[in-house]
């Protein structure tokens, strides 16, 4: 269960209002439709690419192109799934930008406790959520979008390859790479008792 | 096969797209060392884990807001000066040749290139500063000319060869004093000229935009470069210094209303009616939720002030407003 599904309490009906009200160029149900989704879509942005302030760039010009081309908006299913989709997109070519400008190809991946607590200190399975937090935030930038695509958004190496305009296998290498840094932080953090614990739960 | 191939199966196999082969290959994986199935319970944690993976960021939903609407307010007044800047289409109507019977209203732009006057012996000139109000001259042969703002006419004291000739810069209104035998002609911005062949008219010029010439009655040509346009009453016509180009349009009876402050609607779409009410008071008029789009407005107002015409709009057509920094949005309307 995400806990992004918190936020998609907004009834169909509603949404139908909201969507009637914005082809007609109602300001209001702009600012409705901006308040129920702006924290949820920033969010999504963020899970992708990690950089807060490019995250609320992007869904200011996704509600920006909502409001301009509302005259000949297309939405088929719920609103919300639109509108993370038409994000995720966006975040999909920012990443595709950001990978042309990317210089350094293979980012050393800095390792960091949460916290730095003592193995005498109890630790429990919320500092566990955290580490992982954590760690993902340190995925570097490409690695961090092609683990959040296929975590987040369940699409397949294939798919995800095919979005970002790499290799299958450079897919594959990403996500192993994610994988094993979130595995490691874990490992690298905690007791080797509660390790053993959590993990054989 | 290195540990990497493995967890990229695990992931696989959590995904959903690992097939038989390479579940059998995982099968093997996991019988070949006993720290093979710990490292895939805690790769699968890692995963399980980071499903709950939920950045805190401080989001501030009504400042990102504030940004979008600036956004959105500026690129929708963008559209509109685009909208504004072509010319209205508008219908041809008698009705407003009586409130301007001997009026030829003209239009021009820019610096301007001023015609030998040398023949025409001394020459006098009448300026106004910006914000200053409309000056009136009497020219030698009785032709009324009336500057507005941010405008300089220059004239000779006396008339003399078979022509009359001024040139301006900025916006005047011409009542031309009628002489079948000596045109009246304005040198306008390089090299453009406008030759009235009838008997009283309006020139206003300014900088960088289109030379525009209103005619009420009478006839105008605007020559410009090798071109004439011929313009009877009814009509306006432009010319781009730019492009060269001109073109044929229609008249607005309100392009002179800075003269007498008199503003005259002739059953126009509230659209139109906005748009002239914006450029005349300098305000900005928008239209609410319930776009009272559909109306149409006709008036007469000597001494034009916008809370009167207003006024009149809810008294005859139900448009309520509301203003806010010389801003104003109107809303309602009883038009079908």
């Amino acid at each position: 269960m995400s806990a992004n599904s918190i936020e998609s309490s907004s009834s169909n009906t509603e949404e139908q209002a909201w969507l009637t009200g914005l082809r007609n160029g109602k300001e209001e149900d702009l600012e409705r439709i901006f308040h129920r989704f702006y924290r949820y879509l920033t969010v999504t942005a963020y899970k992708l690419i990690a950089d807060e302030d490019k995250a609320q760039d992007l869904v200011q010009d996704l509600f920006f192109s909502l409001w301009t081309k509302r005259a000949t908006l297309n939405v088929t299913g719920s609103l919300k799934a639109y509108l993370r989709k038409a994000i995720v997109n966006r975040c999909i070519d920012e990443i595709r930008r950001a990978k042309r400008r990317e210089t350094t190809s293979d980012e050393q991946l800095p390792l960091r406790a949460a916290s730095q607590n003592g193995a005498d200190e109890l630790l429990e399975v919320s500092d566990l959520q955290r580490q992982i937090n954590l760690a993902v935030d340190q995925l570097p930038e490409r690695c961090r979008a092609v683990f959040a695509l296929s975590r987040f958004h369940d699409l397949s190496n294939k798919e995800i390859a095919a979005k970002l305009g790499i290799s299958v296998k450079t897919v594959e290498n990403q996500m192993t790479r994610a994988l094993k840094f979130l595995r490691a932080s874990l490992a690298n953090h905690l007791p080797t008792w509660l390790l053993f614990v959590l993990f054989n739960q | 096969m290195d540990q990497d191939f493995y967890i990229s199966l695990i992931h696989q196999d959590l995904q959903g797209t690992l097939l038989e082969d390479g579940q059998r290959q995982l099968a093997q994986w996991r019988q070949a060392d006993l720290g093979n199935p710990d490292l895939e319970r805690q790769v699968r944690k890692s995963w399980e884990l980071s499903q709950r993976y939920a950045p805190e960021l401080a989001v501030d939903t009504a400042a990102a807001f504030n940004n979008l609407r600036t956004r959105v307010r500026a690129h929708e007044k963008a559209e509109t000066a685009t909208v504004r800047k072509l010319p209205a289409a508008r219908s041809s109507r008698n009705s407003w040749l009586a409130v301007a019977a001997s009026l030829l209203l003209l239009l021009a732009a820019g610096w301007f290139l001023y015609p030998s006057f040398q023949s025409a012996g001394p020459m006098a000139s009448l300026e106004t500063k910006i914000g200053d109000a409309p000056k009136e001259v009497v020219l030698a042969d009785g032709t009324k000319v009336w500057l507005r703002e941010n405008s300089r006419l220059e004239y000779p004291e006396q008339f003399a060869g078979k022509d009359r000739r001024v040139a301006l810069s900025g916006e005047a209104f011409f009542d031309v004093a009628e002489n079948p035998e000596s045109p009246f002609r304005i040198a306008l911005p390089a090299g453009a000229e406008v030759e009235v062949l009838g008997t009283s008219f309006l020139v206003r010029a300014q900088p960088d935009s289109l030379v525009a010439v209103n005619v009420s009655t009478g006839k105008v040509a605007l020559n410009a470069g090798n071109k004439v346009l011929i313009l009877p009453q009814g009509k306006a016509g432009s010319w781009d210094p730019a492009t060269g180009q001109v073109a044929e349009l229609n008249h607005q009876p309100n392009a002179g209303a800075w003269r007498n402050n008199t503003l005259f609607f002739d059953d126009q779409p509230l659209a139109e009616v906005a748009r002239e009410l914006e450029s005349f008071f300098n305000v900005t008029l928008t239209f609410g939720s319930t776009q009272p789009l559909s109306c149409r407005f006709s008036g007469r107002f000597p001494a034009a002030k916008l809370p009167e015409i207003l006024a009149a709009m809810q008294q005859t057509i139900g448009v309520t407003w509301i203003e806010a920094d010389g801003e104003y949005q109107l809303d309602d309307g009883n038009c079908e």
